[in-house]
């Protein structure tokens, strides 16, 4: 990880261009970590600052002992971090305090987005369990066993649906960019 | 930054987006996502499709048989739900408010012992007929949850829908039920 060696080389100089590089880089896989472990966007937005600018602080004053191994130091940290939040505890405002001018604005990767209107055509077309199972599944992201439950079938059956609905989903909505290209 | 581990598939990614992946697993994932952009970039299109899903439903646009338990999950959450209960072969009148959410007609029948059941659905302003073929099905309740179209159904003139649902069990098929839904437009 040539970013966090050019960062912890920097020392207390700053490489503003690596740690921008670096924050761009990783900020948006912490966010998905977070929405993944919180459920919640704001929490993940909040996680994906803490822990950036904790990476960013501790990468400066060489407290990273193997900087090329920095996503497993920011993996430790959102581990640490989604616990700390869940207990609401939060060192989000003196990490904000010290460092975070300089990064709060900086942008990240947007996640895909799809035509709603689109999306809804193509679930017509899908068969019926299959659409109920994926609005099952999506709506409250609930997993297999119990859509399974609430539907009179088995997690592997709704398993193997759901795979098939969202193949078939995903390729109605391709098609219609495609399209629409 | 290089990922040495091998790629997730798609039905991987999606299991442990959905919390069915037991601790040792979402760790691995968990950190393979963190280095892993490929990985990263299907499981944000997985996740992608799954936010639409549910905005074609929150805009009214999406038609299924769901359970009992999702209804309640909806009321939970303070959606408006607006539900009509059609003994078995009966009708309803019916309509949709301007800030209804959710429409639901919860179908009785007798369900015990079933394998399959399909509805077939006709509109008194159309000739065309839906066939859904192989519904989910609540048999301990005795009840089947259909969810029309409400962004659609709203703004429709005063109608008759007539659901047959067809019962199959031991191979073969029989009628199970008849329902009318008599909708009118929302009076005020």
């Amino acid at each position: 990880m040539t970013l966090a060696l050019r960062i912890a080389a920097a020392g207390a100089v700053r490489d503003i261009e690596a740690e921008t590089a670096l924050y761009r880089l990783l900020a948006p896989r912490v966010r998905r970590y977070g929405l993944r472990h919180l459920r919640d966007a704001a929490a993940a937005d909040d996680l994906m600052q803490q822990v950036m600018l904790l990476a960013l602080d501790q990468l400066r004053t060489g407290r990273v002992r193997e900087p090329e191994r920095v996503v497993s130091f920011i993996f430790g940290s959102c581990r640490t971090l989604v616990l700390a939040m869940h207990r609401r505890e939060s060192r989000r405002e003196a990490l904000l305090e010290l460092h975070g001018e300089s990064l709060a604005s900086a942008e990240i990767t947007i996640a895909p987005r799809h035509d709603h209107e689109r999306v809804a055509r193509c679930l017509d077309a899908l068969r019926e369990r299959e659409r109920s199972v994926l609005l099952l599944s999506f709506y409250d992201e609930k997993p297999a066993e119990v859509v399974a439950g609430e539907l009179g079938l088995t997690a592997g059956n709704v398993r193997v649906i759901r795979h098939r609905g969202i193949a078939q989903l995903r390729r109605c909505v391709a098609s219609g960019r495609e399209l629409a290209a | 930054m290089t990922a040495r581990a091998p790629h997730f598939d798609e039905q991987t990614l999606l299991a442990y987006w959905l919390g069915e992946t037991d601790a040792a697993q979402t760790d691995t994932i968990d950190l393979h996502l963190l280095g892993c952009h490929p990985c990263g970039r299907a499981l944000d299109e997985l996740v992608a499709l799954g936010h639409a899903v549910r905005e074609a439903f929150d805009a009214g646009l999406v038609h299924a048989f769901v359970s009992a338990a999702f209804v309640q999950r909806l009321v939970d959450r303070g959606r408006r739900v607006r539900e009509y209960r059609i003994a078995h072969n009966g009708s309803v009148n019916c309509s949709a408010a301007p800030d209804d959410q959710v429409l639901v007609a919860r179908l009785h029948a007798p369900l015990a012992s079933l394998e399959r059941v399909d509805a077939v659905l006709c509109l008194s302003i159309s000739d065309a007929e839906y066939r859904a073929d192989d519904i989910p099905f609540d048999a301990a309740n005795g009840e089947i949850l259909m969810m029309p179209k409400i962004a659609i159904v709203r703004d429709m003139p005063a109608h008759v829908v007539t659901v047959r649902l067809l019962a199959h069990a031991a191979g073969q098929e029989r009628p199970l039920g008849e329902y009318r839904l008599n909708h009118s437009p929302w009076a005020g």
